[in-house]
């Protein structure tokens, strides 16, 4: 069965890889299975998926990727920048409010 | 076809759709390396089936970064630009920097040599080379790179064929002339322009540029054909 996302889940990847990539630079797999760690692989996405966010977000300058050679491989690393990171606080801020919303409706929904 | 060959098979399908897309050759080749990479990563703890389950559909990854209008290339986001204006303006520059060139030359022939030395034929003659490279080898040699970089990103052709007929109006409509100064101080010209408007002066030369960059853009449809069909499985 193929995994794909929702139109709900829009700017996850985004929100996820930027706050996983703030904490440590990470080429791909790697960070495909820090996300399965992070959320108690709640969130099942295509590994692939993570590509097109990944590139997306270096040409709008939020992260930076650099190649490194590691166990005769050559990987791509990647970097948050500066504007990453305001671009995560953004995000991070975004979805607290959207939580917030959907909790406080869950929790009137529970008392009628 | 043994697993490894099958991945490999799918992904030229998958470039070939990136392709299509508008996606940046550059993020093309890229994504391509890790997700081969990724690949091989998940090949080590499962089988390549599996692997290939977890690594998700190439089309939906395709239709991802197709929808990202940040990783168009150039000629899919702004066509007009790649292949008429930047050509065209590439005539342009050259015309400008060419008289340029030919006006310091003249100077720098005058005051080390002396005008008297040089026979007005020849000058006459190297200028009219430099106009003639202009005005027709640099239109086709455009004509030509403009076509092959639409072929190899697989560009629909319908803004190259257009970029090929202005490059071929630009460069047959061009004309030019040069008076070397006669001695002692008679006067020194270079004239450029683009004759149009009847009695059209240069039908001549529009109709070689014309039949040449038809030609050009003729083999270039017919090598396209080719290598879509090469590429492409068949439906």
């Amino acid at each position: 069965m193929s995994k794909s996302n929702p139109p709900f889940m829009s700017g996850v990847p985004e929100l996820l890889v930027l706050r996983l990539l703030a904490r440590q630079e990470m080429y791909g797999y790697e960070l495909v299975k820090a996300v399965r760690a992070a959320t108690g692989e709640e969130i099942a996405l295509g590994e692939g998926v993570v590509y097109p966010v990944l590139h997306s977000l270096e040409t709008s300058g939020a992260l930076t990727a650099t190649r490194k050679p590691v166990n005769g491989r050559t990987r791509v690393y990647y970097t948050v920048t500066a504007k990453g990171q305001k671009r995560l606080s953004t995000l991070t801020s975004e979805w607290q409010r959207i939580r917030s919303g959907i909790e406080s409706a869950l929790g009137e929904a529970g008392h009628v | 076809m043994s697993d490894a060959s099958k991945f490999q098979s799918d992904l030229d399908q998958f470039v070939q759709a990136l392709l299509r897309g508008g996606v940046a050759p550059k993020v093309i080749g890229r994504t391509v390396e890790e997700l081969r990479d990724h690949y091989d990563d998940l090949c080590e703890s499962q089988t390549p089936d599996e692997a290939r389950r977890q690594l998700g559909s190439l089309e939906e990854i395709a239709a991802d970064l197709i929808a990202r209008k940040e990783l168009q290339s150039w000629s899919a986001r702004w066509p007009w630009l790649m292949y008429i204006l930047l050509p065209v303006a590439g005539v342009i520059c050259a015309i400008v920097l060419g008289a340029v060139s030919v006006g310091y030359s003249w100077r720098a022939i005058e005051f080390f040599v002396g005008v008297t030395l040089v026979p007005a034929e020849s000058v006459t003659a190297a200028v009219n080379i430099v106009f003639w490279s202009i005005a027709h080898v640099l239109p086709v040699a455009l004509a030509v790179v403009v076509g092959w970089h639409a072929v190899i990103t697989r560009r629909p052709l319908v803004w190259p064929v257009m970029g090929l007929i202005v490059l071929c109006m630009a460069g047959g409509a061009l004309d030019f002339s040069a008076n070397w100064p006669l001695p002692p101080d008679g006067p020194r010209t270079i004239e450029v322009g683009f004759a149009y408007g009847p009695p059209f002066p240069n039908l001549a030369q529009a109709v070689l540029h014309g039949m040449l960059n038809v030609s050009i853009a003729a083999g270039l449809i017919a090598l396209s054909t080719k290598m879509r069909t090469k590429f492409l499985p068949e439906s």
